[in-house]
């Protein structure tokens, strides 16, 4: 391009408006997109055809779609990209989007709306998803004239990624898309710099850390959104604090450190719950005291005072009230407190938390005659722990088993759908990490239920030759709400039990391996098998004991009294891990 | 208890039902509200409803994270310097 400076009368070069978007993507650094066509996309679509820098997985369901850019986002820190449709292809997104929202996931959907002509009119596949989707994305855009299209999309990509990152959204009518416009000019990047905490806030509280005689850091996924863990582990090495993540921030803190408790909350460890319970001072750092890790917010950590950081000054206070408030972006306000906290005397306390880890191990039984899902979990990570393996999850036991078992030392090789508990997330957000980093190995550890919510994602990782490995525990039924219906509805299991088909038999008509482990001393084969298979994705039926439910376990609204540790039933019964 | 919050958003389409969306969310009754945009770029939203005062001040502060929104405060509560930075650009 000319670098003579434009005059007023000078007219620009006019391009197809679809044509710039997908250059504009590009400029944006897009390398995936995970979508599906439809009439009112296709403008774009025949853009994309000659964009040969960004690939695009075909989707069959665009659920899988809004995941897969949530895997990619997590995995590699940068935003990932879903196209939908106009009507149903849109709101298929939505569950992604609202688990986008929830989890502060970087993600931008574009979808196409139907002509303007018709918006208002009931057009075929007409669908107000500007106005469906303002409460489940941080925000979101209809493009009001062709002009504004490639502006609006910067502004997508920033909103996306800047701040407290969330999803967004922009909805583009087909006329615009096939408009034909004047080429804008080029963005220069506005730098951004992570928000500052205010010097005297930050005076109080390293005092008050300094002072504490039994801190804990309870640190979130706004640790890794921010890349904040190496000033954590210099926070906490300096003052030999310990640490509990919740299971957002697991990867936040090496879990193999010493310094490292675990998963605090529902199914987190006792010791960590324990901790929290006896503390003088909670360190929060990028977390939302959420109701998992409360479970009864009025007695939860009566001892403490707070301390919270948190980029979105709104969830300062918003749960539990805090006395040293620190709004700013986790990684600089880490850095600003680090040279003014003196190290506490933790002596005594770390004796105590050392006493509380001795009382309270996490245990499960040793079996030959069946495999438990602790077990199957636990062999995954001892098996694979030297490859750094991305590990997603789906939702249910299965996950709470990963969050127990499987010891993350690295922030963002641990994918799981948080706030939303979104079942069916794990396959496709598996393909979408894959996608953003190519060299690793992504494994999905699922459940039989949650893998069938969106398990026609296999067939588009088959496509795109991704070799991710799929590991489901299959228990034969809904494990996670079977093991309510036990503890809470008196044994009334309804609605539970899965007939499931032959997933080995599934993966290869999809066109992946398929292996299968139905005894403890099946499962490394299986294991290796699923491994050795590099050129399209392995699938491993893990059959798991059905009745095997997950402890430790704390029940909503009950205080810390009311924390099951260990299976009842299982108690002194046998040898144990 | 009657409480009135006070935002300067953007003049554009959708603006109202965003901030209408969190009083739907946090079941909040309205019982007033003035628009004053005109065709200007920005607009003044004056909203009276009746909340706890806990409920009023995350409604603020949750309206602050939305995008076409520039400020947003209780009448009566004192603004931060903060937000006077924050808020000259657009007025």
């Amino acid at each position: 391009m000319s670098t003579a400076i434009r005059t007023e009368t000078e007219t620009r070069p006019r391009v197809r408006a679809a044509r710039l978007f997908a250059d504009e993507l590009v400029r944006l650094g897009v390398t995936h997109v995970f979508g599906h066509p439809g009439g009112t996309m296709l403008p774009l679509y025949d853009a994309l055809y000659d964009t040969p820098a960004i690939t695009h997985l075909l989707v069959r369901h665009e659920q899988c779609g809004a995941h897969a850019a949530e895997g990619y986002a997590r995995a590699t820190g940068r935003p990932g990209v879903c196209m939908a449709t106009s009507g149903p292809g849109a709101t298929n997104l939505i569950t992604g989007l609202a688990d986008a929202m929830m989890d502060s996931t970087p993600v931008v959907a574009i979808t196409a709306q139907v002509p303007t002509h018709l918006i208002g009119r009931d057009g075929f596949q007409e669908a107000d998803i500007f106005g469906l989707t303002q409460p489940v994305t941080k925000h979101n855009w209809i493009v009001r004239d062709p002009a504004s299209l490639v502006p609006t999309i910067r502004k997508a990509f920033r909103m996306a990624t800047t701040g407290r990152p969330g999803p967004v959204l922009v909805d583009v009518p087909r006329d615009y898309l096939q408009a034909e416009i004047e080429v804008p000019d080029e963005a220069a990047e506005p730098t951004h710099r992570g928000r500052r905490a205010e010097a005297s806030a930050l005076r109080h509280a390293a005092l008050a850390i300094s002072n504490a005689r039994r801190p804990v850091l309870y640190v979130g996924g706004g640790v890794i959104s921010s890349g904040a863990s190496e000033e954590l582990k210099r926070l906490a090495q300096k003052a030999r604090i310990p640490v509990t993540t919740t299971l957002m921030g697991k990867g936040g803190y090496p879990e193999t450190d010493p310094l490292s408790l675990g998963m605090l909350g529902m199914h987190g460890t006792a010791y960590a719950n324990w901790a929290i319970h006896e503390s003088d001072l909670i360190i929060g750092v990028g977390v939302r005291f959420d109701d998992r890790v409360t479970l009864k917010l009025a007695a939860w950590a009566p001892h403490a005072r707070i301390v919270h950081i948190d980029v979105d000054e709104s969830e300062i206070g918003k749960n539990r009230k805090a006395d040293y408030p620190l709004a700013g972006d986790a990684r600089t306000v880490l850095h600003q407190l680090i040279p003014l906290v003196g190290a506490p005397d933790t002596k005594a306390w770390w004796a105590r938390i050392e006493e509380l880890r001795a009382q309270f191990p996490l245990r499960y039984d040793e079996r030959t005659d069946a495999i438990l899902p602790q077990y199957a979990v636990e062999r995954l990570w001892e098996r694979t722990r030297g490859l750094r393996p991305i590990l997603t999850t789906d939702v249910g036991q299965h996950q709470m088993f990963a969050a127990q078992y499987w010891k993350c030392d690295e922030p963002r090789t641990f994918i799981t759908s948080g706030g939303l508990g979104t079942m069916g997330f794990g396959l496709p957000a598996a393909m979408g990490a894959q996608c953003g980093m190519p060299g690793r190995l992504v494994i999905n550890l699922n459940g039989d239920g949650s893998f069938q919510q969106t398990m026609q994602a296999l067939i588009t990782a088959v496509e795109a030759k991704l070799p991710i490995k799929v590991v489901i525990l299959d228990n034969g039924s809904l494990g996670m709400v079977r093991q309510w219906q036990e503890l809470f509805y008196e044994k009334r299991f309804f609605s539970v039990a899965l007939a499931n088909p032959d997933f080995t038999k599934l993966a290869e008509a999809m066109g992946a391996a398929g292996f299968r482990a139905r005894t403890p001393g099946e499962l490394d084969a299986a294991y290796d098998a699923m491994l050795a298979v590099t050129d399209r994705p392995a699938v491993v039926d893990v059959v798991v004991d059905p009745s095997e439910n997950c402890y430790p376990m704390w029940p909503a609204g009950v205080g810390i009294e009311g924390m099951i540790p260990v299976c009842p039933r299982k108690k002194g019964e046998g040898a144990s891990r | 208890m009657k409480r009135t919050i006070v935002a300067h958003v953007e003049n554009v389409p959708g603006v109202l039902a965003r901030v209408d969306g969190l009083f739907r969310r946090h079941s909040l009754d309205v019982e007033s509200l003035l628009f004053e945009g005109g065709s200007g770029a920005t607009a003044r939203l004056t909203v009276v409803l009746r909340a706890s005062a806990d409920a009023a001040a995350l409604v603020v502060r949750q309206m602050r994270r939305f995008g076409d929104v520039r400020e947003a405060h209780e009448a009566g509560s004192e603004i931060s310097h903060d937000t006077v930075a924050r808020l000259r650009p657009a007025l």
